[in-house]
């Protein structure tokens, strides 16, 4: 359980929510190499070109979803890329971490209308968690404890909407 | 010629012989015994596997059970009432009543010379007798009454239990894997009611209270026919409870695959239990299998920050148990105190708490965030930086309530998949 205090410790107050979502699609671009540029990457590009960031709370309304298969494979997918993210942190690889929380927010983009039709409150929560992993990788310096601590969180998140999908 | 001819004869003979035998061994694989409290009994229709699934005579087993039957030869309809339970079911519709619910069975009843036969399981879970399936000898084992030897003596139970009454969490998270739910069940450490991981399933069931100090006017309240407690938590109150309910007394809070089997036992799941252990012995295999080298046999520090403020390291309990099952070691400085929990009440002793890697539970008890200074003070001072796992980056804050409030089966399972996610594994 992670204080809400960390989530909401001066970072977002000291970037101004427009800013920070600027600074998330291009760090994002930048994370990615010209080949594994995706439709996500483009949409990212002409939101901030456009300006169209429209809501300061929510960082993925903008990010296209990624290409999935079914639900189970795409929750499993996002809990190994959750396991990697915690590698890369205690690795200090920040552009990988980046890298994984702009494909997180792909998936999540990807199968938020049906988790939100199976447990829109697990939903939320696992959107809140994910927006809370992409302020955390975004601010400088890691606090390296909070990050695993938010994926942690993330993990075990994912874990239940498996649960919850295998016995609908 | 000759030699094709000796040759096909041979061939032939074989043929023959092997074609005598099959429909004999054949015929032995499907036939099925039953018992009923030890004793053999027999059908005028005899129990069989059909599709892999052993199917028994419904009627005559609810009739040697004490059941009244009522057939409709012509809708090949059977109204069974045995005691209070009243069962309505029909060849060929997966879908029967039981007391008026509808449930459905894993096959519809087939018709057979007047009788249905129906999946061995449907009999223990609607006549309220305990079904055992052996395998090996084809038998299947009924029994209308159980006597169960627990760690404070022997409880007899006269019918399958439907209204538990369970007095620790670990039991309230195994009675929501066995599918049983309970009419009442202590309150949880946090989170009350009851976990969030389990409280879905848990609506309806009425809370008796703390697991130290059930609420014993409530229970009885209850009227339950069988009450679940554990030895450590509720000896002092044994006899009280005995006389509420039959009670089965666990014999050790953290032992979840003890508690589980005590539990499958009497609630007549003892197949799912087995199902899960079997699971998790591979699970633990597999972990074992993956982990890398450099982790095998690492010392592993279970710690949690009081809310006195002093730091305790666990080396028994849930978590301690499962490490221990997974091939981890203790930290030598805390395997040299002999303790099970070991306090460590000065910063000047932080090294006590050291590991390869440290796992800190520390539990928010009163939902108020103060918990969390005191580990702060703990986390900030000087000789904890000096820590090897904290240099190492191995200081890991987990979840209080599947590593170590809950203490149950699916809470193991949880903690388990964690230890995927810390040892960077995958799954």
């Amino acid at each position: 359980m992670v204080p809400e205090k960390f989530i909401q410790t001066g970072v977002l107050k000291l970037y101004g929510y427009n800013i920070l979502c600027a600074l998330v699609f291009i760090v994002l671009l930048a994370g990615c190499t010209p080949n594994e540029k995706s439709e996500f990457s483009t949409n990212a590009e002409q939101a901030v070109e456009s300006n169209n960031i429209d809501s300061h709370r929510d960082k993925l309304t903008v990010i296209a979803p990624a290409d999935l298969g079914d639900i189970p494979t795409a929750l499993e997918e996002m809990q190994s890329k959750v396991k990697l993210y915690k590698q890369a942190v205690e690795s200090d690889s920040v552009q990988e971490a980046t890298k994984l929380v702009g494909e997180l927010a792909g998936f999540m983009k990807a199968v938020e209308e049906e988790l939100k039709v199976k447990d829109s409150a697990a939903f939320e929560i696992l959107h809140t968690d994910l927006e809370s992993l992409i302020t955390g990788t975004l601010t400088e310096p890691w606090d390296k404890g909070l990050l695993i601590q938010l994926d942690y969180k993330l993990y075990q998140g994912l874990r239940d909407m498996r649960e919850a999908w295998d016995t609908k | 010629m000759r030699n094709w001819l000796k040759k096909m004869s041979l061939m032939t003979i074989i043929m023959a012989v092997f074609l005598a035998v099959i429909p004999i061994t054949a015929s032995a694989a499907s036939m099925v015994k039953v018992t009923i409290d030890g004793k053999a009994v027999s059908f005028d229709v005899s129990p069989q596997v059909i599709n892999g699934r052993t199917m028994v005579p419904y009627k005559a087993i609810a009739e040697k059970l004490g059941g009244k039957v009522k057939f409709d030869q012509s809708s090949k309809k059977a109204t069974i009432t045995k005691d209070t339970n009243k069962i309505e079911l029909a060849a060929g519709k997966k879908t029967v009543s039981v007391n008026g619910k509808s449930v459905t069975l894993d096959a519809a009843p087939v018709n057979a010379k007047g009788d249905l036969l129906v999946p061995l399981r449907f009999v223990g879970e609607s006549l309220g007798v305990w079904v055992n399936w052996n395998a090996k000898q084809n038998t299947a084992a009924l029994l209308t009454k159980k006597t169960i030897t627990h760690s404070l003596g022997t409880t007899t139970l006269n019918s399958v239990p439907k209204r538990a009454v369970i007095l620790f969490n670990g039991s309230v998270d195994i009675s929501v894997l066995l599918g049983v739910k309970p009419v009442g069940a202590v309150e949880s450490y946090v989170q009350q009611p009851f976990y969030e991981y389990i409280r879905p399933s848990l609506i309806g069931t009425k809370t008796l209270g703390d697991e130290t100090q059930p609420n014993i006017e409530a229970i009885v309240a209850l009227k339950p026919d069988v009450i679940i407690a554990t030895k450590v938590r509720h000896e002092k109150i044994y006899s009280q409870l005995s006389k509420i309910a039959p009670t089965v007394v666990t014999e050790d809070l953290a032992d979840w695959k003890d508690n589980l089997q005590v539990a499958a036992s009497v609630f007549n799941k003892e197949d799912k239990a087995e199902q899960f252990l079997t699971d998790w012995k591979a699970q633990v295999a597999d972990f074992k299998k993956k982990l890398s080298a450099k982790d095998r046999g690492a010392e592993v520090s279970i710690i949690r920050i009081n809310p006195n403020g002093s730091a305790r390291a666990y080396n028994s309990g849930f978590a301690y148990q499962i490490f221990e099952e997974l091939g981890f070691s203790v930290p030598k400085q805390q395997a040299a105190l002999k303790q099970e929990l070991v306090t460590v009440t000065s910063k000047e002793q932080v090294s006590l708490l050291d590991g390869d890697y440290i796992f800190d539970f520390t539990t928010d008890w009163d939902g108020d965030g103060a918990i969390f200074k005191l580990q702060k003070e703990w986390i900030d001072s000087p000789l904890w930086a000096n820590l090897k796992a904290v240099k190492n980056k191995k200081y890991y804050k987990v979840n209080a309530v599947t590593w170590n409030l809950s203490g149950g089966a699916l809470a193991a399972e949880k903690m388990l998949n964690d230890l995927y996610f810390y040892f960077d594994l995958n799954d």
